[in-house]
């Protein structure tokens, strides 16, 4: 009897072995295939990053039209470090690592002054627009003080130009 | 016009009033030591308007707005014209923080004229002063 029953264990084994294999395959390929998707990114997160891409791209753009036109130089360096610290404060809300800016994103050529303004402009009814949309309420804040800076921005750029 | 404390509707909408009540104040000290008061009185009637559309808001969405007080507290001294352009520059500064705080309480229907009027404060500011900021200070 013992020994019929030790031998039936011993058939059984493989089988549940097997079975408790097929089992752990399965979990595992199931928590691989969660980690391979795509985090799921808030409208808020999407539009931080839009914002702080955007912002650095436009840095990259006025250094560069500094650069070719010194008299403009000291205001646009003005401009330039509000933006960056704009992008510093909106990074605190980043979840995700900001995106860099490439060189090549700036559009130098037909790059003036006036674009420069316009950009300003853009950005502070943008931005006051997504400070409206329903998100944190401490970033909607940060956000309508970013976005009076950039109308100053564009009224100071406004007030310089030759 | 310090800032209160903001975290609905009703506390947005009343922080917003009492803004406006203490800038027409302030305009009118800072009017009488002007040397050229224009800008000052259309400040004012744009207070004035921005406040009465504000109270009429709070009327329709049954909440009760602030009433004006005798006097504010102003930020600085207001002794010449020098010192009231100074003064009007903080003052929209200051409006502008207390939009910016507001923003995200406001109706829908009315957070884009909100949002110009934030906008409105920030060139006001540097017209004053012809300084920019990074960031307004409430």
């Amino acid at each position: 009897m013992n020994n019929t029953y030790v031998t039936n264990l011993q058939k059984d084994l493989p089988r549940r072995s097997f079975l408790a294999l097929l089992s752990c395959t399965g979990f595992l390929v199931a928590a691989c295939g969660k980690v391979a998707q795509e985090p799921e990114i808030s409208a808020q997160e999407v539009g931080l990053q839009t914002i702080i891409s955007e912002k650095t791209r436009f840095i990259l753009a006025a250094n560069a039209f500094a650069a070719s036109n010194p008299i403009y130089a000291p205001a646009l360096q003005i401009v330039a470090e509000h933006n960056a610290l704009h992008v510093a404060a909106l990074t605190k809300f980043a979840s995700l690592a900001a995106p860099e800016a490439s060189a090549s994103a700036i559009p130098e050529v037909g790059l003036t002054l006036g674009k420069l303004s316009a950009q300003c402009a853009v950005f502070s009814n943008s931005h006051l627009e997504f400070a409206c949309s329903g998100i944190s309420a401490e970033l909607s804040r940060t956000l309508g003080l970013i976005a009076g800076s950039e109308i100053m921005h564009h009224a100071f750029l406004n007030s310089i130009q030759l | 016009m310090k800032t209160q404390s903001i975290f609905d509707t009703e506390s947005a909408l009343v922080d917003l009033v009492s803004s406006c009540h203490g800038a027409i104040y302030a305009y009118g000290v800072i009017a009488s030591q002007l040397t050229q008061v224009d800008d000052a009185l259309d400040a004012i009637s744009r207070y004035r308007v921005k406040r009465n559309e504000l109270i009429a808001l709070c009327a329709e969405l049954s909440i009760t707005p602030p009433p004006a007080r005798a006097a504010y507290e102003l930020s600085s001294s207001i002794t010449d014209d020098a010192s009231a352009k100074a003064a009007a520059a903080l003052l929209e500064e200051s409006a502008c923080a207390h939009w910016a705080a507001a923003l995200n309480y406001l109706p829908k229907k009315v957070a884009a004229s909100e949002a110009k009027f934030l906008q409105s404060c920030a060139i006001s500011s540097f017209k004053w002063s012809g300084i920019v900021k990074a960031f307004s200070s409430a």
